[in-house]
């Protein structure tokens, strides 16, 4: 499988010049980084090669490469796509990241794209979200646009590795009552990225973009790209067999339906924007285990659904230094109410905030990145500081430092004891 | 082919609405500047390097697109190489409501808000304030039969207190911009070096002498014909 990878790719670079395309550019990128501090490190790499053509209407990107995050090869085509475009819209088809929102590392549209905040944090800002293949049919008229996706794949539910730093352990437990034993063998099961075509995730979105703002309105109806990891606890654990886990993590691919309003207006010299969004059926941990059926032992973490408001609103301003450069400033606010189950009526309501001070050097030698979160209650969060060298013309060498802090049975003050450190290079041509 | 300067890219609001010469006042001589073609719609190829104070460089190659209808004017600026910066892109709407501005950075797509401060173009010496519409305080200075001056005091916290421009009485096209520092001192100069064979400028160069550094722009190809399509102008297109 590996090698049809690389023989695909070598093909595509070889007789990209041979298409036909009236303008064709090689792109070759690479990167190197290493994640230090008081837990084994890891090494991530990535070396991709590809071409971008266009033929009148038509244009295409192929991109693929090799990556080793966290000791594991692997072999992708990052882009791979074709795109038609017309005055009254488009048809783009393949796969491709998808962009971020104006925060940046905020999406702003929902939907496909997945990403956790621990990735981000664990690549220094660098990691790009996953999205599966679609199919984008965009028209447009004046100021108005209309897109439509769908994809024959699910979104990629995203977890770190159980070895990595990054691992969630907060969320595991470590003992089960009636157990006689402490739990110490995790595993996360893969699942397949096919879905049914009547469980397709479809996605359409109406956009006025005028002078003075834009606005949109959209839905979606699909797989959850909020990750769902509920526990499966293997009750009869034998330690002398190998292969029996006392905990299994398996991503429960709930289907979700959401409508969402997006604003956003430039006011003096800054921007505002918000965006509210309603998720209905959003699966969530329940209490208790069920015994699963079917002679095996072992225990199912219950599970139910709920609907969700989430509303986040946000503002950024960009500040001149002159012949220094720029300072950008921007901020975030926002909150999740869970509207409550059939069993606990009343609604949970958290909020949180981030925000963010970039500085980059007007000729693009450099910038120094710091951006902090925290959920508010209660008291944890993070901050990030990320410095860049472009050292030469498409040539980058970057170091990022998270801090965390907050008590240790929180979603981020599970890594204030962690001394962390990223070191990372990049390579574009 | 007739065809003015380049440089649509810098320097100042450019309405670019005919008004009888009797009838202009110093705003509006400046409103009608033109850095590039004043043709209604143009698209030329031109190569941007970039000097810094050791004398290292770098070049992109730009696209840069214009198309002008009644009361509207539409501007894209994108990077074509090298390749990996190739999503680089500035576009400008001027329309009878207003104007929008949207930058394309590897940080992703930001609208401008209207009174933000200028940010460099590319990595370059031109900045997106060089497009922010002109303000009302010009005043003619020495002017003779070829030339118009107009002078203005400027926003003194970027570093220069004081513009004179310097416009070609006949099309109103921007010969010179120099940026005077409150002493008085030639800080930033936006200059036409040479000119093709039909009169209009083929390269230009903007220095900023303080820093010791200067990007210069060489048109390679230069065409007014080509139908330009308004969906090239979408700001949800970039």
């Amino acid at each position: 499988m590996r090698h049809r990878h690389i023989v695909f790719l070598v093909l595509l670079v070889l007789l990209g010049p041979s298409v036909g395309a009236q303008e064709f550019s090689p792109l070759f990128s690479g990167g190197v980084s290493a994640e230090a501090g008081d837990q084994p490190g890891s090494l991530h790499a990535v070396v991709d090669m590809g071409f971008d053509a266009r033929w009148e209407a038509l244009s295409g990107q192929f991109i693929g490469g090799a990556s080793l995050k966290e000791g594991r090869p692997t072999w992708d085509l990052t882009h791979a796509w074709l795109e038609f475009s017309a005055e009254a819209g488009g048809l783009k088809a393949g796969v491709w990241p998808d962009g971020r929102g104006p925060a940046q590392f905020r999406s702003l549209v929902p939907g496909f794209t997945t990403g956790s905040g621990t990735e981000f944090l664990a690549t220094a800002g660098t990691a790009t979200p996953p999205s599966p293949g679609k199919v984008v049919l965009k028209l447009v008229t004046g100021e108005w646009s209309w897109t439509g996706e769908v994809s024959p794949w699910r979104p990629a539910p995203s977890m770190p590795d159980t070895t990595s730093p990054w691992f969630p352990r907060k969320d595991v437990p470590t003992s089960i009552p009636g157990l006689l034993y402490p739990l110490r063998a995790i595993r996360t099961v893969a699942v397949p990225s096919e879905v049914g075509w009547e469980r397709w995730p479809v996605r359409s979105e109406l956009r006025w973009l005028a002078l003075w703002g834009d606005i949109s309105v959209g839905g979606y109806h699909g797989i959850d790209t909020q990750a769902f990891f509920p526990l499966r606890l293997i009750y009869a654990y034998d330690p002398n067999l190998l292969d029996v886990f006392d905990l299994v993590l398996t991503p429960r691919l709930s289907p979700v339906s959401m409508v969402w309003l997006t604003l956003e207006v430039p006011v003096a010299a800054g921007t505002l924007w918000t965006e509210q969004r309603l998720t209905k059926d959003r699966p969530k941990v329940a209490a208790g285990y069920l015994l699963v059926p079917g002679g095996q032992t072992a225990l199912d973490q219950n599970t139910t659904t709920s609907d969700v408001w989430e509303g986040l609103w946000g503002g950024a301003y960009s500040l001149s230094a002159g012949s220094w450069g720029q300072v950008r400033m921007w901020t975030e606010a926002s909150v999740y109410r869970d509207m409550g189950t059939p069993e606990k009526k009343a609604p949970d309501f958290t909020a949180g905030w981030v925000g963010g001070v970039s500085w980059e050097e007007s000729r693009g030698l450099g910038s120094l990145d710091v951006l902090a979160g925290t959920p508010w209650d209660p008291v944890q969060g993070w901050l990030w500081a990320r410095a860049t060298w472009n050292w030469m013309e498409g040539r980058t060498l970057w170091l990022g430092v998270p801090v965390f802090w907050g008590a240790a049975d929180t979603a981020w003050g599970q890594f204030a004891s962690r001394r962390v450190w990223a070191l990372g290079t990049t390579w574009d041509q | 082919m007739k065809w003015r300067l380049l440089l649509d890219f810098c320097l100042l609001g450019l309405a670019g609405i005919a008004v009888p010469l009797a009838a202009q006042t110093p705003q509006n001589e400046a409103a009608m500047a033109e850095l590039f073609s004043s043709e209604p719609q143009f698209s030329l190829k031109c190569r941007l390097t970039i000097e810094d104070q050791t004398g290292d460089t770098k070049t992109r190659d730009l696209s840069i697109t214009a198309l002008r209808t009644a009361g509207d004017k539409k501007f894209l600026a994108q990077v074509t190489a090298p390749s990996f910066l190739k999503n680089l892109k500035f576009l400008r709407l001027e329309t009878k409501d207003g104007t929008g501005t949207w930058l394309k950075t590897a940080r992703g797509t930001q609208r401008l808000a209207p009174q933000a401060d200028p940010e460099s173009l590319f990595g370059s010496d031109f900045t997106t304030g060089d497009f922010q519409p002109g303000s009302n305080d010009w005043v003619v200075g020495v002017s003779d039969s070829l030339t118009i001056v107009l002078e203005r005091p400027t926003e003194p916290r970027f570093g220069w207190s004081r513009q004179i421009l310097t416009l070609r009485k006949a099309d109103h096209l921007i010969l010179r911009s120099d940026f005077l520092s409150q002493d008085g001192t030639l800080v930033r100069r936006y200059e036409v070096k040479a000119f093709s064979e039909a009169g209009v400028p083929s390269h230009v160069e903007l220095a900023d002498l303080k820093n010791r550094r200067r990007s210069t722009l060489v048109v390679v190809a230069f065409d007014s014909a080509k139908p330009i399509s308004g969906s090239l102008f979408l700001p949800g297109s970039l």
